[in-house]
């Protein structure tokens, strides 16, 4: 990065093609998106820049780039005895992701349980907010206050409370079944241990949607809505057609946070659940840790990590292009 | 135009049903954080009044009052750094023009897509090389850049006027009293949207502490309590509901103090 503060040329670089430095046309033309140059430096002193933006390069380059070139670099290797002998094999890694039975077990696993949680914590959240937001409800405060209570438990220490809430001995689930003689065991059995799990995860997040679509429920803009209203559209249609539209950038923003917290942070109730029963529980990731520190399979989990980091990629990619491509009603 | 009376009540009995179930788990918690050990493993629901002793055994008997200081340390540590650092970026990358910005933001930009978890043997590798494990640099240095906040910050600055930054800079200020004295003050609603997001995700954080701690003096208290759990080192479940309940105390009052400020800045960012 020693590039950024070379002195010498006097004047800024030349702008990509599109973006209006200099002539300023109306906002609406700022086809370059994130990378725009939107208007000159005001200051020319370019060693500032370079210490206001060291900190940041130097910090994501130790502890970001390089893990990753390094982990990339670990996939293509059959590493044993925790790094004292290796072999290159290509992307055999890879391919046993999706040939190993019990690989892929865990590949399908964790996509069918992520998904149920991205779409379920999205949807509940617009949904509660779309209620919140009607201007005539009153106590909306208070619910909201309420709502996202579970936020302030850490994702781990949620799965404690379930485990106990569902425990077949004493919890309350349990408790509140057994008038209508039901009493699911339900850590033996692996569907229900997986329903447990999701619904911790979704009880855990939902709240964090919520704020956020909170916050984008109140820039939207006032005379749009307005106008739908003295047109005649019902509430659905004021949603389907309006609301839900001017929110979409928000929900695709939501969709990266919520997919990240799917991969990722869910790690923690899964090992509060053992990744039991009979493997039922163990996402992804913790099949990364048990590889990484357990099994002495450093390849198969960098792999298995890069097949996280992928999906989590492409999703990213497409709200920042769908982002700059926003539709507007203005 | 007003809604239906019975739109309206069918809205507030929706509303009332999720804030119960949302808040059950909750209730449930610290109901058994007042139980007895005999009545935590029942499946009775009185509250008891066990609720101090309890909570003194887990602070103190199982040391998670030094793993709470240590969680809140370490997520105030982050928190102040990324705000810090993310500030100083934003600032370089919306009012300097210099040689490769668009390759320098593109690298910033790029670490949106790259959650820690992913990369957990390198960077376990990585700073155990440092020899920062078991300790809270290790603990604080890998997360304290944010593209997120860089990210929120510079849309932020590109929203002020530029009139606004020019009659600013009538006095002639550096770069750096400028960032001090004109655009935190124009900043507060997203230095505190970001704060939250921040408080949040360290708060959420277990993977890395989990990997990277293992001594009891510099672990988080989310790790000290499922190691509780996992090594059953206590049955007693009223003490684990006290912990628990305990935990949930300062992100509390972070929301509290910083609920407004977030809806705000956000408000305000218009998209994001």
């Amino acid at each position: 990065m020693a590039q950024l503060t070379e002195q010498g040329e006097a004047t800024s670089p030349s702008p990509p093609p599109g973006s209006d430095q200099g002539s300023k046309p109306p906002r609406k033309r700022r086809p370059t998106g994130a990378f725009a140059h939107t208007h000159e430096a005001t200051f020319p002193q370019r060693g500032a820049a370079f210490w206001l933006l060291l900190p940041t390069v130097v910090i994501l380059s130790i502890f970001l780039y390089y893990p990753m070139l390094r982990t990339f670099w670990m996939s293509l290797y059959n590493i044993r005895f925790y790094g004292q002998q290796r072999r290159f094999v290509g992307f055999d890694n890879f391919v046993r992701l999706f040939t190993d039975p019990s690989s892929f077990d865990a590949v399908v696993r964790t996509a069918v349980i992520s998904t149920i949680v991205i779409v379920a914590t999205i949807a509940i959240a617009l949904f509660l907010a779309a209620l919140l937001n009607q201007r005539e409800i009153r106590g909306a405060r208070v619910y909201r206050l309420l709502l996202i209570w579970p936020l302030a438990l850490s994702t781990a220490i949620s799965g404690i409370v379930f485990l106990v809430l569902f425990n077949p001995n004493f919890g309350m689930v349990n408790a509140v079944l057994e008038p209508f003689g039901i009493q699911p065991e339900w850590f033996r059995d692996r569907t229900l241990a997986q329903t447990v799990m999701v619904l911790t995860l979704i009880w855990n997040r939902v709240g964090f949607n919520l704020v956020f679509y909170t916050a984008a429920y109140q820039s939207l803009p006032s005379e749009t809505l307005e106008a739908a209203l003295v047109d005649g559209a019902n509430p659905w249609q004021r949603f389907r057609y309006i609301t839900f539209h001017l929110l979409s950038p928000m929900t695709l923003f939501l969709l990266v946070t919520s997919t990240v917290f799917a991969f990722f942070d869910a790690y923690a109730v899964a090992e509060v659940f053992g990744g039991g029963p009979l493997n039922a529980t163990s996402i992804l990731i913790y099949e990364v840790t048990e590889n990484a520190f357990r099994d002495d399979r450093i390849g198969l989990a960098a792999a298995q990590s890069l097949l996280l980091f992928l999906a989590v990629a492409f999703i990213t990619v497409v709200q920042l292009r769908q982002g700059r491509k926003r539709v507007t009603y203005q | 135009m007003r809604p239906k009376r019975s739109a309206l009540i069918a809205t507030h009995v929706i509303l009332a049903t999720a804030t119960f179930l949302f808040l059950a788990p909750i209730l449930y918690a610290l109901i058994k954080s007042t139980q007895t050990l005999g009545a935590s493993t029942s499946t009775s629901l009185a509250i008891g009044d066990q609720f101090f002793s309890n909570a003194f055994a887990a602070m103190d008997r199982f040391n998670l009052g030094r793993m709470m200081a240590n969680t809140v340390f370490v997520t105030a540590m982050v928190t102040l750094g990324k705000t810090v650092l993310s500030l100083g970026a934003a600032t370089a990358f919306v009012y300097f023009r210099f040689r490769l910005q668009g390759v320098a933001f593109a690298l910033v930009l790029f670490t949106l897509m790259m959650p820690t978890e992913a990369l957990i043997r390198a960077l376990y590798d990585l700073v155990g090389g440092f020899g920062m494990l078991n300790s809270y640099e290790g603990l604080i240095l890998p997360f304290m850049a944010s593209a997120t906040g860089t990210f929120l910050f510079r849309q932020h600055f590109l929203r002020i006027p530029r009139d606004l930054v020019e009659a600013s800079q009538v006095d002639g200020v550096g770069p750096f009293r400028f960032l001090g004295t004109f655009l935190v003050p124009l900043s507060w609603n997203i230095i505190g949207a970001s704060a939250v997001i921040d408080v949040v995700y360290m708060w959420n954080m277990y993977l890395w502490p989990r990997w990277a701690v293992t001594d009891p003096d510099v672990m988080m208290v989310q790790v000290g309590l499922v190691r509780l759990l996992s090594e059953q080192q206590v049955n007693h479940y009223g003490i684990i509901m006290a912990g628990a309940v305990i935990t949930m105390i300062p992100p509390l009052i972070i929301f509290m103090l910083l609920q407004e400020r977030f809806t705000r800045g956000f408000a305000l960012s218009g998209d994001k």
